[in-house]
C-alpha cells in the first residue's frame, strides 16, 4: 500500500473508487467484520441476561428476526438451552 | 436446523470449520466438509476410511487441488487488507475482543458455508427424510455431499481413487443393517 494521504482520505478513496471490485471488494469485507461484530455483542448481551426483545430493539430490528438469526447457533454451540 | 443433527453430526460440521480454518480458507466448501466427515467418528468416518480415505492424503489432495485453482489460502489477508485501507485493524479488534470476551470469540475471517455446502445440507435434511430418519448423522452428511456432484468434495475422491458411488452404496448398506 503506497503512503498516500491520511486513513481517512484512503478510506474515501476506496469506498467511492469508479472499479467495481475496489468498491464490492471493500462492501464484503466491512459487511463480514459486521456481521461478526453482532454476533460478538448479541452472545455479550445474551451473557449479561438482556432479553431478545431488549436485544432486537438496541438493533433496531425485529425479535424475530435477531431470534432467527442467533438462537439456534447459541443452542447448536451449547451456549443457551 | 441443527435441532436433530446428533451430536456426532455437529461435530463432523464444527471439524469442518476447523479443517478451513486450519488450510487459512475463509469459507466452508465441500472438500472442508468431506474433511470433516473423514476426521469425526460415526458412519461416514468409519466408510470412508474402510473405502481408502485417509485423512492426511484428503489433506494434501485437498490443498494441491485449491492451490491449482488459484483458491486463497492467506487466512482472508485480502479481506483484513481492504479493512485496513478503510482503516479498520482487525488484528487490534482481535486482540481487545480476546482480552474482553475471551479467546475466539471474535473471529474474522469467520469462514462461511459456500453456496453448494449449503446446498449439502440440504441434501443432507432430503436423504435422512428419504430413508425416513428423523436424527440427522453423518451418514446422512455423505449422502448429501456425493449428491453434490459439482463440489470440489468429487474432485478430492476422484483424485485419491475413491469410486464415489461405492461409497453411496457402502452407506446405504450400513444404514439398512443398522435398521434391520
Amino acid at each position: 500500500m503506497s503512503a498516500e494521504g491520511t486513513p481517512a482520505t484512503a478510506l474515501a478513496g476506496r469506498l467511492t473508487d469508479k472499479d467495481p471490485a475496489v468498491g464490492l471488494d471493500a462492501v464484503v469485507a466491512l459487511r463480514r467484520v459486521l456481521e461478526e461484530m453482532e454476533r460478538l455483542h448479541v452472545d455479550n448481551a445474551r451473557e449479561q441476561g438482556w432479553s431478545w426483545q431488549t436485544i432486537a430493539t438496541a438493533l433496531q430490528v425485529t425479535r424475530q428476526s435477531v431470534h432467527e438469526k442467533h438462537a439456534t447457533r447459541r443452542k447448536v454451540t451449547g451456549k443457551e438451552n | 436446523m441443527y435441532e436433530n443433527f446428533t451430536e456426532l453430526a455437529k461435530r463432523a460440521l464444527a471439524t469442518s470449520q476447523d479443517a478451513a480454518l486450519s488450510l487459512g480458507h475463509d469459507y466452508i466448501g465441500t472438500e472442508h466438509l468431506l474433511l470433516g466427515l473423514t476426521a469425526t467418528a460415526g458412519t461416514a468416518g468409519e466408510v470412508l476410511r474402510a473405502h481408502g480415505v485417509d485423512l492426511a492424503q484428503a489433506r494434501d489432495q485437498t490443498v494441491r487441488l485449491l492451490k491449482t485453482a488459484g483458491v486463497d489460502a492467506s487466512g482472508g489477508k485480502s479481506a483484513r487488507d481492504a479493512l485496513a485501507s478503510i482503516g479498520i485493524d482487525v488484528g487490534e479488534i482481535q486482540r481487545r475482543a480476546d482480552e474482553a470476551f475471551g479467546a475466539g470469540a471474535f473471529r474474522f475471517p469467520r469462514p462461511a458455508f459456500t453456496s453448494r455446502a449449503k446446498n449439502v445440507l440440504k441434501l443432507t435434511l432430503q436423504a435422512a427424510a428419504d430413508l425416513g430418519q428423523q436424527r440427522i448423522d453423518t451418514e446422512h452428511v455423505l449422502l448429501g455431499l456425493l449428491e453434490e456432484r459439482d463440489g470440489r468434495a468429487h474432485q478430492v475422491l476422484a483424485a485419491l481413487n475413491v469410486n464415489a458411488e461405492a461409497l453411496r452404496r457402502a452407506i446405504l448398506d450400513r444404514v439398512s443393517q443398522q435398521a434391520a
